[in-house]
């Protein structure tokens, strides 16, 4: 090898490198707005959305590009974008942003409707322009189905024509910035105002719908009428007809306010398999103390059917199937002490708000195919408590159902427990679920849904969660497939204790937005999972989660571990395993490796960081509970 | 050459010391192109140190030394104990050293001259000890210097060797180069040395031919001419102190 | 420089680059360098240039001046330990020529066996890459392949100056025990002493945060990261902070790498 080609290479190869100095890198240089259809997506709800979408309203949007994540985030609502750049959870995992876009309403002469939804005369007119090129109306008239919105213009003049018209004031993007930056709520407190608000409702929801039971009882089936049905017909409103021990095989269909009520499981009514066995048509209706059998076949309608809308289908085809008791616009009813045995559904309760459905005991089919749901409401903010669901679809299926709560219930070998679709501000709470698909399961990108307290057992799936701004708090996910699917944006999930699972917690956004905080993860053949996009992290005010066997010391007390621990890694879950796992944990050279690893995880693959590890259980009564167990 | 006349070495009034201890005094002797200066004395009594000077390795505490050539490389050196790169075979040694001294070197030529013809791919690290001596005398003549300073050139060769060698340093004072050199081989120097320097504890008691130098002692051989030489420069040694001190 | 003096640079660098090529010991180092180097993405999942420098950053500090100071720290004891540098002398060989030859030489290995391991390591990152969904729009990320490349011309610079302070190193020591505990003495100054220093100057106030900057491109290590921060890391750096100023570190990595030659010239043998 003559020394002078050999020199000559490297000084020429390190040469060439040396021109790198002279090249501007590229990345994030100029970037121009992409279709929003191409974004990752949040900020509202999927209903909300999907309404606007449907009556043709413009909801104003903005685009997020980051220095260190490949994709583009798009944020329906110019608040939501301000409220995540302002949190520092963006910089933390995406890096700084590189360029920010808003749509601009100039060219599209926006007027408000009577509802102050923005309509355009001239859609092709909407544009986007960088966010500090833009002003902005605030405080106007305009509002989304999620609230007042901000209004961007790329002209003043046309902005203050707005507000001459609709009110409020415009602004530059810093003072937007500065208005809408404080506005979240410190999660937690958050959490606990809709809980306390969901709880509260609940409760008087319960208390007043037991005055239902005290109604004048005026008609006793057999003594005054032959039927139930024309007992029904024959008592007068706002009383109580008394169905007697026995078995009544027929269909009852009440159309007033009224009481049916038996003496428990020795007051059958059968429908023979005939569709329904009882609906109600009227507000104010209460059933109790009955046994109901012989549902019809049908676990799902035909989807023929007179309503309109963007779900229509679903209400026509999850809505329509036999039940035991259908609330068909049956507004503050009650179903108290009621068991149903059944191959479709339990009870179906639509356009019944104020529902309460207290002590119903569902028996459904063994295979899940073959029936339906134990609880389904529609459009129904209902109360769904202390009852017992086994077999069949899902325990409770919601649709729309805003604000309902599900409380302190039971359901084994089902499809899933608690389904929401298209259901924000639910409350979920205290439920117990076994043997289940999906313990509770969240869909359609809702917002602001709290699972607080559930005990969730050998079930393939605890609590998969998606939507936007909800909280998954305080359960217990033991035994099963996957403790809890971590998605959804700008959610919190925390102090969960999760053992026993073949993979603790699954990361299973593309987006990660979320805050895993304080949970207790232990004894999983895999404390975590990440299936795609960059390396998740989790650790939330330099506090992360309990990770069983973490290594790593504490030295200076503070309760959390020195070392990053990498729960997805086989190294890390290796180390936690291994008695020698302390002795590589303090290598330098590891170390060396994940301080690294957590730089810059906006750029790097899928994976899940914890930078402070927990050195003791959050919640170490329930660990050592569900341990001994 | 026109300088024949001149003495290629002129060695004048060098003196050396080590901190306190001197180990070269009043050291005067030239040497004329093409001779052969065989310096002999006891272990310990400065010849390594005289040669080093002499080679331009050390700086001499007084006196001067005048190497009278314009060659590019004036002075040759032979190392007491020479050692190579051990990852380097014979012929890219010398190679090397022909760069250095700026010469493009006839490889086999010059092992041929010192008996190593045979083996100019081996590795240094396989050479024995005799045969890197040999290696070291070779290198000493790269470049052709006027000046040869070899240092045991003969010690732990073989007697066909040591002959060899002798051959090697009669050509080469036979071209005109001049040899100095230091030896324990009594024979060697017999056979070789024009002149033959005796140190003895940092002086010069003797510089003359070994002829002369025998039959001046009185001696039968020249090993009895140097014991000679030696002792009694030490009883001179002694009375010199003994003058000393009465002074 | 006379054509003499070229063949002489050649022949000393040529004999240097054969040493170190014929020398079994300096292949395992080599290949355990490579090693290290390239487990980092493969263990440690880049993703991207950018992260790869970042996670690259740290070892390359380290490993970088040990592997150097392997190459480098007797070069040229050992050519005075065996007597051959006295050989050597007796021929028309300047201090600054032999010098310079050793070290271009030296330099040569080194910087090959640096250059190789780092351009396999920035393999990993496209083999490793996950395809986007393709209905998602892909943006420009800051991670750019010419943060990774100016990383390797920077840790190429880092590495000729840690070979000098290792060259410095085996003409000051004498001997092959002495060669070693000088060795390993001035590679932990090199690696933490020096940073160890300025902290110590910053605990008792002798630095302050004005002068930190320039105080800290004293530090061959600190230089090195400061210049990869300023230049091959600039997203990630200037994200919390504003880039430390690159001119300090550039004169401090020069200063070092005249300074330790300038040394061993001096050193290397008095005339």
């Amino acid at each position: 090898m003559d020394v002078r080609y050999v020199l000559g290479a490297v000084v020429v190869a390190f040469g060439l490198c040396g021109l790198a100095f002279t090249v501007q890198p590229a990345g994030g240089a100029a970037v121009s707005p992409v279709s929003f259809d191409e974004t990752l997506s949040m900020g509202m709800t999927g209903v909300d959305v999907r309404d606007a979408e449907a009556a043709g309203y413009e909801i104003p949007r903005g685009q997020a590009f980051y220095a260190q994540y490949q994709y583009v985030i798009g944020y329906y609502g110019v608040e939501a974008m301000v409220e995540q750049l302002e949190s520092g959870h963006a910089v933390r995992q995406f890096g700084e942003p590189v360029a920010l876009f808003v749509t601009e309403f100039s060219g599209a002469q926006p007027s408000l409707t009577d509802d102050g939804y923005l309509d355009l005369d001239n859609d092709p007119g909407v544009d986007w322009v960088r966010a500090d090129h833009a002003v902005y109306a605030v405080d106007s008239d305009a509002r989304t189905t999620a609230g007042p919105t901000v209004v961007p213009f790329e002209r003043r003049a046309d902005a203050e024509r707005f507000t001459d018209e609709y009110g409020g004031r415009v602004v530059d993007w810093d003072a937007v910035r500065e208005r809408y930056g404080e506005r979240p709520a410190v999660a937690r407190e958050r959490q606990a105002g809709l809980v306390e608000n969901r709880t509260a409702w609940a409760d008087r929801r319960v208390a007043a719908s037991a005055s239902l039971l005290d109604r004048p009882r005026s008609v006793v089936v057999g003594r005054d009428a032959p039927t139930v049905q024309a007992a029904v017909e024959r008592a007068p409103p706002n009383t109580t007809v008394y169905v007697p021990p026995g078995t009544y095989e027929e269909n009852v269909t009440i159309t007033k306010p009224l009481t049916l009520r038996g003496a428990g499981e020795r007051t059958v009514v059968d429908g023979g398999g005939n569709g329904t066995v009882i609906r109600a048509n009227a507000s104010g209706v209460a059933l109790a103390d009955l046994t109901i059998r012989g549902v019809g076949p049908r676990d799902l309608g035909t989807g023929e059917g007179n309503v309109s809308g963007w779900d229509a289908k679903i209400q026509l085809v999850y809505g329509r199937g036999d039940a035991g008791i259908l609330l068909s616009g049956a507004n503050r009813s009650l179903v108290s002490n009621v068991t149903v045995d059944t191959g479709a559904n339990g009870v179906i309760a639509r356009y019944s708000d104020g529902t309460v459905v207290d002590g119903l005991v569902v028996n459904g089919t063994d295979q899940w195919q073959d029936g339906s749901m134990g609880v389904l409401t529609m459009y129904s903010r209902a109360v769904v408590q202390e009852s017992t669901f086994e077999g069949g679809r899902d325990g409770v299926y919601t649709h729309r159902s805003d604000d309902l709560v599900v409380r302190n219930n039971e359901m084994r070998g089902m499809r899933y427990g608690v389904h929401e679709m298209y259901t924000s501000g639910a409350l979920v709470r205290n439920n117990t679920f076994s043997d289940a698909d999906a313990g509770v399961i969240v869909m359609s990108r809702p917002r602001e849904n709290v699972i607080l307290d559930n005990d969730v057992r050998d079930s393939d799936v605890g609590v998969s969660l998606a939507g936007d701004a909800s909280y998954v708090t305080g359960n217990v996910l033991v035994g099963g497939g996957t403790g809890m699917t971590i998605a959804g944006t700008r959610s919190m999930y925390a102090n969960n204790t999760v053992v026993d699972n073949d993979i603790g917690l699954r990361s299973d956004t593309i987006l990660p937005s979320n805050r895993v905080v304080e949970n207790d993860v232990a004894g999983n053949d895999a404390p975590a999972t990440a299936s795609s996009g960059p390396v998740a992290v989790w650790t939330s005010g330099g506090r992360g989660n309990y990770w069983a066997g973490a290594p790593g010391l504490d030295r200076d007390g503070d309760g959390v571990l020195d070392r990053p621990y990498r729960p997805a890694d086989e190294v890390d879950r290796a180390l936690a395993e291994s008695p020698a796992g302390p002795t590589v944990a303090r290598s330098p050279a590891l170390g060396l490796l994940r301080e690294a690893q957590a730089v810059a995880p906006g750029l790097r693959r899928s994976d899940v960081i914890d930078t402070g590890p927990l050195v003791e259980p959050s919640r170490p009564d329930v660990l050592t509970e569900v341990n001994a167990t | 050459m026109t300088d024949t006349e001149e003495p290629v070495l002129t060695v004048d009034d060098v003196r050396h010391a080590f901190g306190d201890l001197t180990v070269l005094e009043d050291v005067s002797f030239s040497a004329d192109r093409g001779s052969v200066v065989s310096l002999v004395g006891p272990n310990g009594s400065g010849k390594s140190t005289l040669l080093r000077i002499v080679a331009g390795l050390i700086e001499q505490t007084g006196g001067e030394v005048t190497v009278a050539a314009s060659a590019d490389r004036p002075v040759g050196y032979l190392p007491q104990t020479p050692a190579f790169r051990p990852q380097f075979s014979l012929a890219e040694t010398l190679s090397f050293y022909g760069d250095l001294a700026g010469v493009d070197v006839d490889v086999d030529d010059r092992l041929r001259r010192v008996g190593l013809q045979n083996v100019p791919d081996r590795r240094v690290d396989a050479l024995s000890g005799g045969m890197t001596r040999l290696l070291g005398i070779a290198q000493a003549t790269v470049g052709d210097p006027p000046l040869l300073v070899l240092d045991e050139p003969s010690s732990g060769l073989d007697p066909v060797m040591v002959e060899h060698v002798s051959a090697v340093v009669d050509d080469l004072a036979g071209e005109g180069t001049t040899v100095l050199l230091a030896t324990h081989n009594i024979d060697a120097v017999e056979q070789m040395a024009d002149t033959v320097l005796v140190l003895d504890d940092g002086t010069i008691v003797a510089a003359e031919s070994p002829t002369a130098l025998r039959e001046r002692t009185g001696a039968d051989t020249l090993t009895g001419a140097l014991a000679d030489v030696i002792e009694r420069d030490e009883t001179a040694s002694v009375s010199v102190g003994q003058r000393g001190g009465a002074e | 420089m006379s054509d003499g003096r070229l063949r002489q640079v050649r022949a000393l660098a040529q004999r240097e680059l054969d040493a170190v090529v014929r020398t079994r010991t300096y292949l395992v180092l080599v290949t355990l360098f490579g090693l290290a180097v390239a487990s980092v993405p493969a263990l440690g999942g880049a993703g991207g240039y950018l992260p790869l420098v970042l996670n690259l950053m740290t070892p390359v500090e380290v490993l970088v001046p040990v592997l150097a100071f392997a190459f480098g720290y007797q070069a040229i004891r050992a050519d005075a330990e065996r007597g051959e540098l006295d050989v050597i002398r007796t021929y028309p060989v300047r201090r600054a020529t032999y010098v310079l030859g050793v070290f271009l030489g030296r330099a040569t290995a080194v910087l090959a066996a640096v250059l190789v391991p780092l351009a396999l390591a920035a393999t990993f990152v496209p083999l490793a890459s996950q395809p986007a969904p393709s209905f998602l729009a892909s943006a420009a990320t800051v991670d750019d392949p010419i943060y990774y490349v100016r990383f390797v011309s920077i840790t190429g610079v880092y590495a000729v100056v840690a070979l000098g302070i290792a060259v410095a190193v085996s003409t000051v020591a004498r001997t092959r025990r002495e060669g070693l505990a000088l060795a390993v003495s001035t590679l932990l100054v090199v690696v933490v002493g020096l940073d160890l220093a300025v902290v110590g100057g910053l605990t008792t106030g002798v630095v302050g945060p004005d002068g930190l900057g320039a105080t800290l491109a004293l530090s061959p290590a600190s230089a090195f990261r400061g210049l990869v921060l300023a230049f091959a890391a600039t997203p990630v750096a200037g994200a919390s902070a504003p880039a430390p100023a690159a001119l300090p570190s550039v004169v401090g990595l020069l200063g070092w790498l005249i300074g330790t030659l300038a040394l061993a010239t001096v050193t290397v043998w008095r005339t």
